[in-house]
């Protein structure tokens, strides 16, 4: 016989106490679920839902995610987000997919049947039929009443202005990031970045320019036929950018229907060699190192001949040229030698260098072209790059330079966006101001009686100088024959400077109303003339007082009289000679 | 005396109860019309938004000097702008301006305007468009 346990209670005791036991884990590890669930509640009214947990998961349709706007400087939109319907399908709800794709392809435009047919059926339960849609085809789609065929909405970039900004303003891709101009540069600003607000952008542009200067230069791209074109219309004293224009262009609302040459930004993202334009810098420079007054003459009777190579003046005058009329008849010979009198390729390189020229153009967008240099700076090169060949720019790398010359010497620095007026410009000094007011008398002289006289507007004084430079072959080197770029870079009012206009036209064709003529003069210098005359009002440039031309005149008499040299001939003999 | 406080306290309990579950009601339905308004109003951006695009696509430059000859416009020209210090004698225009009550003989009272000698004219300047 099995002897009878100790003590009975024992085994039902010690159930009771692990049932205790485990009773009082399961409540702590309740209690402990209960006292997170609580913590993180009280976490989430106190910080406010920092994480958007709540929202979001109430509100999947359509949260705040687009871009801030883009607009001019005086508010116009240029660029916004909408909310843009996608039609989309389940097949499993179409009774008929052979008649609904029938359906759809004959109302949306892109969709062909068969191929929606076949999307249809090896699709579950969703498949895209077309992406943004426009709200006629949205209407059409609706009025089908197909069931199993709805909208999904996403943003969409949009540009009201189309084409008008288009290399500025830049695009985006299908994920609404940005690719090129403004909407590339600033696409963390624009999304919304850290720390970034959903202000709009507002750029330095003016729309009312900017439609003058690409008005007037399609109009020229029509009459003289040139593959391409610039437009450039720039504050000297705040370095704004109000117009920037290159054509041919494109409309950024439709970027796959855009050839790659439209896409192309020639004002700041090719380089060309701009002729006779550089001549204000190789001016400029003679004049700054003091080694060339405004009365010094140099040797124009001849071609300069320069070991193999021999320099000519589009129109040779025969004669020994002063300074005023080298630059305003743009000889080319006399502004070689008076790089030579100036100390030949290291000033004029440290000069380049000095002005900006040396390197890319200084702008808020990604397409800034790399200027292309010499090789070799032998004399030959200091010659041909004082008439501006041998080294070629960007549109806008001439404007910045060109601009800090002209407002008094100062440089202020280029910018695509609207300067606070508040906030002092940190200006740079490029030459003293007497170099300046001497480029201003010259640029004035050569549109009151050099080779800019079609620059002249009624009611502004304008000064400006011209250019036209051999189109370099790409295929064979060298350059190509009956091939220019023209050019006319205008300032007004040239008595106390304010814009400066730049129209570029890359290979125009002169028609007989300009005897077939493809000059910058004739072909570039009129179209500034009409921006100017156009867009002074608008921006309240008051007119030119009278008797401000005799002003300037007895300026230049004043600054012709007032070297102290001498004919200074004698000393420039020796130093062409020694060109030569 | 016990059972007493056990029905006071569940009385309590209860209305407790059911005040708690009022406010959850209150909550609940506040907590949807927040929704539905935010909804709206995101939906009333979008269509502002919508608004604004067009309005900025109508009033394109090209678009507005389309009609500018069915509106009377003419492009704005320097000879529009003169400075302050050109036009005439302001003086005389000021006082011009001013007119000066005069009684006359008959006894009636009329105001007297006077003449400038001279006025400013663009069209004497030859500066009309």
């Amino acid at each position: 016989m099995q002897p009878l346990p100790a003590n009975p209670a024992r085994p039902a005791d010690a159930a009771i106490a692990a049932g205790r036991r485990r009773l009082k884990v399961l409540s702590v590890i309740f209690a402990l679920a209960f006292l997170s669930i609580g913590i993180r509640l009280v976490d989430m009214v106190v910080s406010g839902d920092q994480h958007g947990l709540l929202v979001k998961s109430r509100n999947p349709a359509t949260p705040e995610t687009r871009r801030a706007d883009i607009t001019d400087r005086n508010g116009e939109l240029l660029a916004t987000d909408l909310l843009v319907p996608s039609v989309y399908a389940d097949p499993l709800l179409i009774p008929d997919i052979g008649e609904a794709a029938r359906e759809l392809a004959r109302i949306l435009p892109g969709v062909a049947a068969p191929a929606l047919v076949k999307k249809l059926e090896e699709s579950k339960r969703f498949a895209w039929v077309k992406h943004q849609v426009t709200p006629m085809e949205q209407a059409a789609v609706l009025e089908l009443g197909i069931p199993g065929v709805g909208f999904r909405y996403s943003e969409q970039r949009v540009y009201p202005k189309q084409n008008l900004t288009s290399h500025v303003v830049g695009f985006v891709d299908g994920d609404n990031h940005g690719r090129a101009g403004i909407e590339g540069s600033f696409n963390e600003r624009l999304t919304g970045g850290p720390r970034q607000g959903k202000d709009p952008l507002v750029l330095s542009l003016d729309l009312r320019i900017q439609q003058i200067v690409h008005e007037e230069l399609a109009t020229a791209m029509r009459r003289f036929r040139p593959i391409g074109g610039v437009g450039i219309f720039y504050d000297v004293r705040t370095g704004e950018v109000l117009s920037l224009v290159s054509l041919p262009d494109f409309d950024p609302n439709h970027v796959e229907e855009a050839t790659k040459q439209s896409q192309w930004n020639r004002a700041t993202g090719n380089s060309f060699e701009l002729g006779s334009l550089f001549k204000i810098f190789t001016t400029a420079m003679a004049l700054d190192t003091g080694q060339v007054s405004l009365k010094d003459s140099f040797d124009a009777t001849a071609p300069l001949q320069i070991g193999r190579y021999r320099i000519h003046d589009s129109h040779n005058e025969g004669r020994w040229l002063s300074v005023p009329e080298i630059f305003m008849l743009s000889s080319n010979i006399g502004t070689a030698r008076m790089a030579f009198a100036a100390g030949g390729a290291d000033p004029e390189r440290a000069f380049l260098e000095k002005v900006h020229l040396m390197a890319r153009p200084e702008l808020e967008i990604a397409e800034r072209a790399k200027p292309q240099l010499p090789r070799r700076w032998v004399d030959i090169t200091t010659a041909t790059v004082a008439f501006g060949h041998g080294l070629a720019v960007a549109p806008i790398s001439f404007v910045e330079a060109a601009a800090g010359i002209v407002n008094d010497g100062m440089r202020a620095p280029p910018t695509l966006l609207k300067r606070d007026p508040a906030v002092p410009i940190q200006l740079e000094r490029l030459v003293s101001e007497k170099t300046a007011k001497d480029l201003q008398l010259l640029m004035w002289l050569t549109v009151q009686k050099g080779t800019g006289t079609h620059a002249q507007v009624p009611g502004y004084l304008v000064g400006g100088k011209t250019g036209t430079a051999d189109r370099a072959d790409p295929v064979r080197g060298g350059y190509l024959r009956n091939s220019v770029i023209s050019s006319f870079a205008g300032v007004f009012p040239i008595d106390d400077p304010h814009y400066l206009v730049l129209i570029m036209l890359d290979d125009p064709h002169g028609d007989a109303a300009v005897h077939n003529l493809r000059y910058g003069a004739w072909t570039a210098a009129p179209v500034v003339r009409e921006i100017i005359a156009r867009s002074g009002p608008i921006l309240g440039v008051p007119p030119s007082r009278p008797g401000a031309d005799a002003a300037m005149q007895d300026e230049l008499a004043q600054a012709l009289g007032a070297s102290a040299r001498g004919t200074g001939k004698d000393r420039h003999v020796a130093t062409v000679a020694n060109a030569q | 005396m016990m059972l007493r406080y056990v029905i006071t306290a569940t009385v309590l309990v209860v209305l407790a109860a059911g005040a708690v579950f009022q406010l959850k009601y209150k909550v609940v339905g506040l907590e949807r019309e927040r929704m539905a308004i935010e909804t709206q109003l995101r939906s009333e951006r979008w269509t502002l938004q919508t608004r604004k695009a067009d309005l900025a696509y109508l009033v394109r430059p090209d678009r507005l000097a389309l009609q500018a000859a069915q509106l009377g416009m003419r492009p704005a020209t320097s000879a529009l702008i003169v400075n302050v210090d050109q036009i005439g004698d302001r003086q005389q225009i000021e006082l011009a301006n001013n007119p000066v009550a005069v009684t006359l003989p008959s006894g009636a009272a009329v105001e007297l305007r006077l003449k400038p000698v001279q006025i400013f004219s663009l069209a004497a300047r030859g500066r009309t468009p």
